[in-house]
């Protein structure tokens, strides 16, 4: 347990567990590196609990998620891909230090707080309101198969593009969201 | 009686409006932005669209004609959503009367176009490939700051928080 989360350990979300067996096979352990995507860059900060990952996701490269959900990713690339779809993502993690430039710069803004994009656990698929309706079933189909949750099903709005997974339901992220901040930061050190 | 009243009348009206000329159905500015662009509070992510019509009055360098009342060439920059803005897309728009359709093509959707009606105060439009709806309301003064969705799609109110 890391020391952010001394104080408030309830409100963390436990280490990844290891994965169970399902219809599709055994999906990866959470700390290897993804398979499928573009490991140039990958490294992971282990320092106890959930870690971060630096993976080069198609469309974002440079990009860094949380360790659980990234080899969910790599496999919705790839159940996506025997659909005979390339998916590309135009929007993965964004740390508030990130959402803070990009308010500060006038580029437009999302007042997000508690997203599960500042915790690495969303990804956005940005051409995916273009999609024809079968395509954007495969790929649906694709996310759910890897365990990934559709943000079609949010309300009062749904959000057809997002693609999450989400450790906590129910739950604050303050925390996972500090904690993956510090991942990435400690990461970015390294590089 | 009355019935028949308002069925000659409509088929009028729409006999009329079929034969407006395209700048009676087009916003008076050279730029005119409309946007249902708003924050999803459920998952951080901006979405909707944004589009810029640009009323140029160049002529047509494929058909060599000046541009008149009812060849007048309309540009658009079309601007969809990723999570946050995505790059905008810059293009010549086909517009008849309050019709209108956006070539969206690329190597992946050769045939994608964001197709619909179009007034002074609104774009109603689908992409070509598939039937979710889309209303666009004029931004009268259009900021990178944006309110949170409705559950129409629409943004709130509250403007620029």
């Amino acid at each position: 347990m890391g020391f952010l989360f001394r104080d408030k350990p309830q409100t963390y979300a436990p280490p990844p567990t290891p994965p169970t067996p399902t219809m599709l096979g055994q999906t990866p352990a959470p700390t290897e590196p993804p398979t499928g995507l573009e490991s140039s860059t990958q490294q992971t900060a282990p320092t106890g609990g959930r870690t971060a990952v630096a993976v080069d996701l198609p469309g974002r490269p440079g990009s860094y998620l949380d360790s659980e959900f990234a080899p969910k990713v790599d496999a919705f690339i790839r159940y996506a891909r025997e659909a005979g779809h390339d998916i590309r993502f135009s929007s993965s993690d964004r740390t508030q230090a990130k959402q803070d430039d990009i308010r500060r710069s006038g580029k437009g803004t999302t007042p997000a707080e508690q997203s599960l994009h500042s915790a690495g656990l969303a990804v956005d698929i940005g051409d995916f309101d273009g999609f024809t309706e079968s395509k954007k079933l495969d790929i649906r189909n694709a996310a759910e198969r890897a365990g990934l949750s559709w943000g079609g099903t949010f309300r009062p709005k749904p959000d057809t593009m997002h693609f999450h997974f989400d450790p906590i339901p129910g739950q604050d992220r303050t925390d996972l969201i500090n904690n993956f901040a510090e991942q990435v930061r400690r990461l970015q050190s390294r590089q | 009686m009355r019935s028949r009243l308002v069925w000659l009348s409509g088929i009028v009206g729409s006999i009329l409006g079929a034969t407006l000329p395209a700048k009676a159905q087009l916003p008076p500015g050279v730029l005119t932005v409309y946007s249902n662009l708003c924050f999803n509070p459920a998952s951080g992510d901006l979405n909707g669209l944004r589009i810029i019509v640009f009323r140029s009055a160049t002529w047509s360098t494929r058909e060599s004609e000046p541009p008149s009342d009812d060849t007048e060439n309309v540009y658009v920059i079309f601007q969809p959503t990723g999570g946050l803005l995505a790059p905008p897309r810059y293009t010549l728009a086909i517009i008849k009367g309050d019709h209108f359709r956006i070539p969206l093509a690329s190597p992946d959707a050769p045939d994608l176009s964001f197709i619909g009606r179009i007034t002074s105060d609104v774009i109603v439009g689908t992409y070509s490939t598939n039937d979710t709806r889309y209303r666009l309301k004029r931004e009268p003064d259009p900021r990178n700051k944006f309110t949170g969705c409705l559950d129409t799609g629409e943004p709130s109110d509250g403007r620029y928080p």
